[in-house]
Parts: structure tokens; sequence; C-alpha cells
């Protein structure tokens, strides 16, 4: 449904690439998460993919056709949260739906339902431009599927959402793909990215480093990891050791040969763990 | 598309109700009508300039003048007070009358030169003052011929009626439509619009449609309350439409090459005030350099001239530029908006 080959973008015209050869695939109803710490490129490919930034070296492409070549009502089928809150201000949380409604040419859904299902009904009418970070966030995540669009753009749609909020926004997620939405979730959060994702794209530095279901990522990469508790003077630390891995064997046998170790645990390792080890960096 | 425009012209009306500056600007004009209604004086010449000196035997002058009445003050004791009324006021004219009915001598004491347009005056004055003196009615003894046909004098404060509708036209059109860029840009709404179907043209329209019914509301009650009814109703709602339109394209023609009032500004500013030029030289005739009727203001404020105070001038072809120009203004609009607003950062 989504096919994006070799994309490169470069923001500044002097050879500098922001992403480079990026290539994946959506089918459709799928949800594909963008997995990478911030700075790696996971928006600008969004909005290459949305037409915001221009396509300037690569393809992307709906059912085959050309993101060069679509037209408005294009923006009738897809749904977009933008990373940072853009509304208008001055609109109370009722009247940026109502407004942003009214632009569409397909049958819209009730803003006052939709704000409800977000939890900000009791803030409808105030002004936008009032709201918190995460209201503004959450408004913004409404908007995107005020056109119940086939597709939805979601950039980093549950960060800095308390927990039981973020859960709020996951369940309606899972809505959308059940009624048969595609859906690209960009985000540097694991846990959401292990829950939803069908399949998950890590991006580091520009680059898609890996990309598969979070299940045979953990099986191909995370199979056999031990997590161990150790004792250093008076200091317990934990570390993670991958088996498969010669370096962390190593480390590990000098572990164990140590004789400090306090408690030891084979594990499934985390995304987020599995990140790590292939970029030699962390997500946050 | 019609339902589109009207959704997106009740978004912008609002964000425009909700915009202090837009309140600052109304209240502004309200003032300004104010002003005109109560504080400027119906005419600016109430009184009498003509200091008059009567140093003949039996002030018959004078008391021609007083009966016909003329005010006391006009009517001074010595040469010196005329003199010094005269340095006091240039617009003032010191007659000193001597002699008597048979030979009649006058001084007329003025300031700096006269030319022969005002000597001319001065000459019918003085015949004016002879038969007030003598009590024949002399008025045949001049003639006043109009070139076009006569309009009824214009009481002076309804004159800068139409340079208000084309302040409020410059304003809110070439400024505000600017400012709501600005806004848009800012708050990052802008990018919000360009993923959804809603295109240029009905951006660029919606706003122009919020200048032009809030200039439509204002242009109408400023005339209405101070000209009344007598008017040309249509001709004047479509100059009030052409002039918002063409001066929110041009607006949003420069708005679109910054993305802040500050950056704005100097450009801005600069060219609002070229465009108040016409405005400055309606007010102060003779500042009146040629290339002010090049300025589309000029014709605007022309055409309200005109519908306001018929002289009988055909402003059919004027009126034609005007479209013409707001058409191509339009499209210069659209293009940049296009591919530049809608593009930014592309
Ligand atoms: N508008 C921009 N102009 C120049 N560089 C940019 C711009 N936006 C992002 N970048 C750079 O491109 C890289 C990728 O950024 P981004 O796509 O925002 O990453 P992410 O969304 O993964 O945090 C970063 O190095 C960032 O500094
Ligand atoms: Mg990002």
């Amino acid at each position: 449904m989504i096919n994006v080959k070799g994309l490169y973008h470069d923001y500044s015209g002097k050879g500098k690439y922001a992403v480079s050869d990026i290539s994946f695939h959506i089918k459709k109803g799928e949800i594909l998460g963008f997995l990478g710490p911030s700075g790696a490129g996971k928006s600008t490919v969004q909005n290459i993919m949305i037409g915001l930034l221009k396509l300037q070296k690569g393809e992307v492409s709906y059912d085959g056709r050309s993101v060069s070549r679509l037209d408005n009502s294009f923006y009738n089928n897809i749904g977009v949260s933008f990373e940072h809150p853009n509304l208008y201000t001055r609109l109370t949380g009722y009247e940026n739906l109502k407004y942003f409604a009214g632009l569409f040419k397909v049958p819209t859904r009730d803003p006052m339902e939709l704000l409800d299902q977000v939890g900000l009904i009791d803030s409808a009418n105030k002004k936008a431009g009032a709201y918190s970070k995460g209201m503004k966030q959450r408004l913004v995540f409404a908007r995107a599927l005020i056109n119940n669009p086939n597709i939805l753009f979601l950039d980093e749609p549950t960060s800095g959402l308390d927990p039981t909020t973020a859960n709020k926004i996951k369940a309606m997620i899972k809505k959308r793909q059940e009624d048969g939405c595609t859906i690209l979730l960009t985000t540097h959060n694991m846990f959401a990215a292990d829950e939803l994702c069908d399949r998950v794209a890590f991006i580091n530095d520009g680059k898609i480093v890996a990309c598969d279901s979070p299940r045979n990522l953990k099986l191909q990469y995370g199979e056999k990891s031990v997590l161990v508790e150790l004792q250093e003077g008076k200091e317990i630390s934990k570390k993670i050791f991958f088996l498969d891995n010669e370096k962390d064997r190593k480390s590990f046998n000098e572990v164990v040969n140590s004789k400090n170790i306090q408690t030891i645990h084979s594990q499934e390792a985390t995304l987020e763990q599995i990140f790590i080890r292939l970029t030699g960096r962390e997500l946050a | 598309m019609l339902k589109g425009l009207m959704n997106l012209f009740k978004k912008d009306m609002i964000i425009a109700l909700r915009n202090s500056l837009f309140w600052v600007l109304i209240v502004t004009l309200i003032l300004m009508i104010g002003m005109v209604r109560f504080l400027i004086p119906d005419e600016i010449q109430l009184t009498d300039n003509r200091l008059i000196f009567d140093n003949s035997q039996d002030k018959a002058l004078e008391k021609a003048l007083l009966y016909g009445g003329l005010s006391e003050e006009n009517i001074l004791q010595s040469e010196e007070e005329v003199i010094e009324g005269v340095r006091e006021n240039s617009q003032s004219i010191g007659i000193i009358y001597e002699g008597s009915l048979e030979s009649p001598r006058f001084t007329v004491v003025h300031h700096g030169k006269i030319n022969p347009q005002q000597k001319k005056l001065i000459d019918a004055s003085l015949k004016g003052l002879m038969s007030a003196l003598t009590g024949t009615n002399t008025e045949e003894a001049y003639q006043l011929e109009f070139i076009r046909p006569q309009a009824p004098p214009i009481s002076k404060k309804l004159t800068t009626i139409p340079t208000l509708l084309v302040f409020e036209v410059l304003i809110l059109g070439f400024m505000y439509i600017a400012l709501f860029m600005f806004q848009e840009k800012e708050e990052g709404s802008i990018r919000a619009y360009r993923i959804s179907p809603g295109n240029t043209s009905q951006y660029i329209l919606s706003k122009t449609l919020v200048f032009t019914v809030v200039g439509l509301v204002y242009g109408f009650s400023l005339v209405l309350l101070t000209v009344g009814t007598d008017f040309n109703f249509l001709y004047l709602a479509l100059t009030i439409v052409l002039g918002s339109a063409l001066y929110t394209f041009l607006g949003g023609i420069v708005g679109v090459f910054f993305n802040n009032i500050s950056e704005w500004f100097a450009i801005g500013v600069s060219l609002l005030v070229i465009n108040m030029i016409p405005i400055i030289s309606s007010l102060y005739p003779a500042f009146s350099p040629k290339f002010v009727t090049y300025i589309p203001s000029y014709s605007i404020l022309l055409i309200f001239n005109e519908i306001l105070f018929p002289t009988g001038k055909q402003l059919f072809s004027t009126t034609l530029a005007i479209v013409a120009l707001t058409i191509v203004a339009y499209i210069a609009c659209h293009l940049l908006v296009e591919n530049k607003l809608m593009k930014e950062g592309r």
C-alpha cells in the first residue's frame, strides 16, 4: 500500500543528509513503528511522506501513485498527528476540530465525541492556546482522526502523556487499525512500539538499521540474553549479556568467574536493549 | 467550494474578532467617526476675515457693514490695529476706507504677495463694499462661471469621509492579512492546513471576505452616520469590496516574504505609508506630486469622493482599471501563497 524507496533528504543543500537510503513498505491495515532516538530522522521521513517536505531523492508511493503527483484530495484520506502541536491557538478545542472538519469532502466525526474520547470534553470551550502541552497533543491527535482517515501518520502521539491517558490514546490507535486503517507510528517509546506495532523499523542517524516484527526482532537479536545482578563493593548493578555476541559472551564469562553474581536470569530482551545493541545508542 | 469557503470564513472571522489589534483598529476608526461628527467644526472659515477701519467722516461703511451683519470684532479703530491684525492672522485682509461716497479711497493691507486671482477677489469684494455703501445691488457687476455642473457646497468636515474609507480599506486589508499569516506561521496551524484538502484560493478568499465584510459594515456605518443616505449604495459597496480585496491581495503578496511583524515592519509600513500619500494629498492639496495618481488608493479615493459628493466626473474607466488591477493582484497573491507560504520548508 505504502512504498518508500531510497529516500534521502538534505535540509541544508550541502550534501549533509538528515536521512539517507530509507526504504520500507507498509501493508494495508498494518501499523509500522518508527523507533529511534531524537534527531534520528523519523519526523523528516514522515514529513516527506505527507508532502510537507519536498521529495528530493527517492520515491514515496501510495498504491503505486507517487507522492509528488498527488493532489489536494489525497488529504481527504489521511490524518496527521504532529509532533509539535500546531493548533489555531485563538480557537477553542471544539472550534479547532469543527473548522478543520469543514475542510474535508468526506464524512467527518462529531468533534464532541472525539474530544470526549481523548479526555478533553471539559476543556472543549477553552482556547487551545491555553491548553497544557499534553492537552494540545491530545487535541492534535483527535484532529488527525476527524476525517476517518485510511492512513494515519502519528508523530510521537503519546510522548509526554501520563500512562492512563497514553493508554487511552493507544486503545484508539488499535481501534483505528481494526477499522482497516494503515498507520505509521513514530515514537521513541519502545513500550508503545512493542505494544502497538506489527512491525518496527529501527532508525538511527538517518538510516534504518533493522525492520521486522517485535517478536522476530527479539528472536533474532534478543533470544539469548542474560540479566545479571552484580555486587561490586557496596553497589549492586544490573548487566545484560547477549550470549550470541562473542564480546558479550566473553565478558559474561568473566563476570561468572568473578563470583560477584547476586542473581542471574535468562530473559527476553526489550526492544530498547536490542536497539542499544544494534546502534550502541539509547533511545531516549 | 462555497461551503468550504464559508467554513473558513467563519473561522477567520472568529479569529479576527478575538484579535485585540483588530479591536484597536475598530476603536480608532470609531473615534475618527466621532471626531468628524462632533469635533471638526462644520465650516472651518466661520469668521469673516476682513478687518475694516472706516476712517471717513460719517463712518458710512462701518454702519452699513454692521447693519449688514458684520461682527463688531471686524471693525477696528485705527490703521495700526488693522496692520497688527493682519500680522497676527495671515489669512485676514485689512481694508481701510477713507474719503467720501463720491470719491472713496480704499487701502488694502495684506500678508505676503497677492496673485492675480486674489486681486480679482479683492476687487470684487471692494465693489461689494461700495454697493453696501451706496445701497445699490451690484451683484451683476461680476459673475462666476462654473466649468463643471455646480456641486452643492460640501461642508468641510464631510470631505474627510472618503479619506477615512480609504484608510480603513488600506489598514485592514494590507496589514491584517499579513498579521493573520504571521499568526498561522507562528502557531504552525498553516502546516495543519497544508495537510488538509483546503486549497490556496479558499485560504486567500476567506480572509479577503473577512476584511470585506468588516469594511462594508464600517464603511456604511461611517457614511450613513455622517453624509446621510443620498448616494449610490451599490457603487459604494462595490468600491469597498474592490478596495478591500485589492489591498488584501497586495498585503498577501508582501506578507508571504516575512515570518513575523518585526521582519515585516520596515517594508510593510513603508508601503502602507506610500499608499497613504493620496490621503495626505487630499487633505493638504499643496502636497500632490505627480506620481500620486499612479497609487491605487488615489483612484479609490477619487471614486469614493465622486460617490459621496458627485461632480459629474466620469470614473468608469478608473473603476475598470481598479478591477483589472485587483484581478492581477489576486493572481500574483495566489501564486505566491501557493508556491511560498504553502511550500515553506520545502
Ligand atoms: N527544518 C530543519 N532544518 C534543518 N535541519 C533539520 C530540520 N528538521 C530536522 N533537522 C535535522 O534533521 C535530523 C533529523 O531530524 P528529525 O527528522 O526531526 O528527527 P526525529 O524526528 O527522529 O527526532 C536532525 O539532525 C535535525 O537536526
Ligand atoms: Mg521527530
